[in-house]
């Protein structure tokens, strides 16, 4: 019996382990952003602040979580109080900006990851035009919220804005899953460390197909070299730049 | 016959037919009077008392393993295995005159000293691998504990809104191309 309770014991400990390490997920920014900028030394009237301002934009339906993030990342950079909050206050714009753009496309009630996307391809240079064009091709908020990170991350790699929106609108709108979605900045930066110039790179996301290109398996992309090149094509032999 | 005499015999009689008690009878017996005083063994007082323990070697085995797995901490410059939802991503810096490189960003809640980077065998390469959920990551290094650079090879760089710029990855289900 002790042998058969120490057997258990072993096992049940293993499975409990297990069971840890499956559940830990990257942690999110913490809701109670006060009690975590005091914890970091800030001021206990700038944190109360910061928390007032979160709790307003709960109130009104805004994504929360965005806020804390800007808070703390300010907070461990070292900005001064009031750039930290102005910092704050520009993002809850941009998020109530997202919000009005995806309601005005019909989404009665934008999931927060959708508000929070189109907040942050607001804040790198897209318009409300933009927002709700992706918003539009998307089947489904996750498929939106996607397409809205991917376009603003392109338009941040170089790719002109309305050539951004229009390769994700069209990937969107053929089908293409989140997954491969999440590819095309990666993609991007492949063509360009090919020798590709923007140009080209953003005729090649809107001429045809640009996720039908075969790319090598980059599954182990931790352990592989930082640059990986995909397979030359014959017509990309003719464009590349002298 | 005299009375010793008689009584010899009737000693020697009784001896034939006793059988000498096999051992297992013997500590059959002393176990039941051992544990005739302490009545039935509770869980508490089976936890403090002492036990003697038989267990496989393979068993010990087997649990060690899973517990090296599971449960060594994550050194710095290696991450676990990749849970489901996320891929392994290695950040690097060249760093050759700094003396601690760390990495913070949206996956962390931008805790400056959480995730250490290690050099790498290319020196003044200074790296880390990471499992980061799908999607879009800003981050900085932090070089030294106090400098705040970006990663130039990170897919973009964008303005932070505190007069710096963040890096940006995308992170597909089959990892990263950085430039």
């Amino acid at each position: 019996m002790n042998t058969r309770i120490v057997r258990t014991f072993l096992l049940l400990t293993a499975v409990s382990g297990a069971g840890t390490v499956f559940a830990q997920v990257p942690s999110a920014p913490a809701v109670d952003v006060r009690g975590e900028l005091i914890a970091r030394g800030a001021p206990a009237d700038l944190a109360t602040e910061i928390q007032q301002i979160v709790i307003q934009s709960a109130g009104e339906g805004l994504p929360v979580e965005a806020l804390a993030d800007k808070a703390l990342e300010g907070w461990a950079k070292g900005a001064p109080a009031d750039r930290l909050l102005v910092a704050v206050r520009d993002l809850r714009h941009r998020l109530s900006a997202a919000r009005l753009a995806a309601t005005e496309v019909g989404i009665a009630n934008p999931t927060a990851p959708v508000v929070a996307a189109a907040a942050q391809a607001l804040g790198r240079g897209m318009t409300m035009e933009d927002v709700r064009t992706l918003i539009r091709a998307a089947r489904r908020p996750d498929a939106a919220a996607t397409g809205l990170m991917v376009a603003s991350s392109l338009a941040a790699q170089g790719i002109e804005r309305a050539a951004a929106t229009r390769a994700v609108e069209q990937a969107l709108k053929e089908g293409h899953s989140s997954s491969e979605v999440l590819e095309l900045p990666s993609l991007a930066a492949s063509l360009r460390a090919r020798g590709m110039t923007l140009a080209e790179v953003t005729h090649r996301m809107l001429a045809g197909n640009p996720l039908a290109v075969e790319r090598p398996d980059i599954s182990r992309a931790a352990d592989a070299p930082v640059l990986l090149v995909p397979p030359i094509t014959p017509e990309q032999t003719q464009t590349k730049k002298p | 016959m005299s009375e010793i005499d008689k009584l010899d015999q009737a000693l020697a009689t009784y001896a034939s037919t006793i059988r000498t008690p096999s051992r297992t009878l013997d500590d059959a017996v002393m176990a039941r009077v051992r544990s005739a005083g302490r009545g039935r063994p509770g869980l508490w007082r089976w936890l403090v008392a002492p036990q003697r323990l038989s267990v496989r070697p393979i068993v010990l085995a087997l649990a060690a393993s899973v517990a090296i797995v599971l449960w060594w901490p994550t050194r710095a410059g290696n991450a676990g295995p990749a849970a489901p939802g996320t891929v392994l991503v290695r950040f690097e810096l060249m760093a050759p005159e700094a003396s601690s490189v760390s990495l913070a960003g949206s996956f962390n809640a931008w805790s400056p000293a959480a995730i250490t980077l290690v050099p790498s065998a290319t020196p003044g390469m200074w790296t880390v691998t990471l499992p980061l959920s799908l999607g879009s990551h800003e981050y900085m290094f932090v070089v030294d504990g106090r400098r705040w650079i970006a990663d130039p090879t990170a897919h973009a760089q964008v303005d932070d809104g505190f007069g710096q710029t963040n890096s940006v990855i995308v992170v597909g289900p089959r990892g990263v191309v950085k430039s």
